[in-house]
């Protein structure tokens, strides 16, 4: 199972083009080399995660809350039946981004396909298709609900892929749901080749990409958002990354 | 520093989340007691008072309840934390708990966002979610019949009449909260004021937080009362409807028996009903 789920992913995959990529954040201006990069054209779906919860046997829901995915919040379509071991979505949701996915749940699942969460530098040069000028995943166009799922315009999440790609052929890179990002908020310049260490800093990990309930400033390629890691929320999902040798200079 | 926005269910405390979040050093966890954790759903309306809060277990109903114990702790810890951002987190549940809330996460600042009880009451009876969400009618049965004052009790009657069954609930919570407001010196925001003068009152909300108004703030104030979208939790609401819908939906006799249960909180908070 865990192969089969790889290869799915694996299929929607797009290699970022290797060079050296210029990515500003916060105003700094970062040079990032690209050897090796991977990433899922569309944000991970019900469907996927659904497969992983099954295949994985992780536990999610105990001691009254839960790990990887926030199934308290009875607005969360992913269930299990009454007397049934496995996890269920109903089918008009199999296509749509998961939501309510905490950090730990999106780390699990990039693991377990052997992939990984991005760092913001990484997950805002695939944003900006390499171009740090480039204001939205579509372009400098202002947002408008035909490029994007954000402000409350459909209500909810929509299936993934429904809007125009970036020129890198990446989907809902702004809007449907917010992304997980794998460093903490106050972390965004630091060494690629460390590992990272919870912060003395505030307790927050970068999320991009803003969300269908959210006002259209969280699209921009480069505004910084962030979450508490420990709970999983209506507009937050996450897509997963394969890097290797890459670095920031 | 870390504050609390505490609202009763349907007064438009999803908006003001988010009107607070867009600022780029706020961030609003919603509803982390009643949306991620099970207790505090199963136990809504159980009333859970300030000498309740025990240190070792938040509360002794939790004493077995390892990982929701453990849940509260690292919560704790993030809103408390010291960290150049503004943190806080937004309720709507946990009225009947807010003494114990108060000890067990004690923030520096609490808002408090208020609405016109017959429009909250419009809006919960015309989406059902008394019945569908919330369980209105059997945790209001159940606060009511240990309530020590009789004539709380002689009320029972009454919980056939959803209109009433809503505006009580409304009434309760509502005296909590204005009580609350009072000892911990909270600011009172009314969801109509808000609407109505929407740049005056976020910048004296952002000023109580200690912080200023946005520019990204004052564009989605711009944007979030001019129409009416999303589903049933939207942060978009036209300034039409927030204020004026439920005269059009409510009845008379409705009205008649909201303002009866409803009269006194609502005159506090200076609506004429």
């Amino acid at each position: 199972m865990r192969s089969e789920l790889a290869d799915i992913i694996n299929r929607s995959c797009v290699t970022i083009p290797p060079g050296e990529y210029c990515v500003e954040i916060e105003g700094k201006s970062l040079v990032y080399v690209v050897n090796a990069m991977r990433v899922v054209a569309t944000p991970v779906t019900n469907g996927m995660f659904v497969e992983f919860l099954n295949a994985s046997g992780e536990v999610n829901e105990f001691g009254g809350t839960y790990s990887l995915i926030n199934t308290v919040n009875i607005n969360q379509p992913l269930r299990k039946r009454p007397g049934e071991a496995l996890f269920t979505v109903p089918d008009e949701l199999v296509d749509h981004p998961v939501v309510g996915v905490t950090w730990e749940g999106a780390m699990k699942f990039a693991r377990f396909v052997g992939g990984c969460l991005p760092r913001e530098i990484e997950w805002q040069l695939v944003a900006t298709a390499g171009d740090p000028g480039r204001e939205f995943p579509w372009g400098n166009r202002k947002p408008s609900p035909a490029l994007a799922n954000y402000g409350e315009h459909v209500g909810a999440t929509t299936p993934v892929g429904m809007y125009p790609p970036n020129p890198w052929g990446l989907f809902d890179l702004a809007g449907n749901v917010r992304e997980w990002c794998s460093n903490w908020v106050n972390e965004y310049h630091h060494d690629l080749t460390t590992e990272e260490v919870q912060p003395e800093g505030p307790l927050l990990k970068v999320v991009r990409g803003g969300g269908w309930n959210l006002d259209q400033c969280f699209l921009s390629n480069t505004r910084r958002d962030y979450r508490w890691p420990r709970v999983g929320s209506v507009s937050v999902g996450f897509r997963v990354f394969w890097i290797d040798g890459n670095v920031k200079k | 520093m870390a504050f609390t926005v505490l609202a009763t269910q349907r007064s438009g405390s999803n908006f003001v989340a988010e009107l607070l979040r867009i600022h780029p050093s706020v961030d609003v966890l919603n509803e982390p007691f009643s949306q991620h954790l099970q207790i505090f759903r199963e136990l809504e309306m159980e009333v859970w008072r300030a000498s309740d809060y025990d240190r070792c277990y938040f509360h002794r109903a939790l004493r077995n309840a390892l990982e929701t114990r453990q849940f509260l702790g690292e919560l704790r810890e993030w809103l408390t934390r010291e960290n150049g951002y503004l943190l806080g987190i937004k309720e709507t549940g946990l009225t009947e708990k807010l003494d114990w809330l108060g000890c067990a996460f004690p923030t520096k600042n609490y808002i408090i966002l208020v609405r016109d009880p017959r429009a909250v009451v419009y809006s919960v009876l015309r989406r059902s979610l008394q019945n569908s969400w919330w369980q209105y009618r059997s945790r209001l049965k159940r606060y009511l019949e240990v309530h020590d004052d009789e004539n709380i009790r002689n009320e029972l009657h009454n919980l056939d009449s959803d209109v009433w069954v809503v505006a009580k609930v409304w009434q309760v919570r509502m005296r909590r909260l204005i009580d609350f407001a009072h000892r911990r010196n909270a600011l009172i925001v009314r969801l109509e004021d808000l609407v109505e003068s929407p740049v005056d009152i976020t910048a004296r909300m952002m000023e109580y937080l200690g912080a200023s108004i946005h520019s990204s703030q004052e564009r989605f104030l711009g944007e979030s009362t001019t129409q009416s979208r999303g589903g049933t939790f939207s942060t978009m609401r036209r300034k039409d409807d927030v204020v004026s819908l439920w005269k059009r939906g409510l009845s008379q006799p409705d009205i008649t028996i909201i303002a009866a249960v409803v009269s006194r909180e609502a005159g506090e908070l200076g609506y004429e009903i």
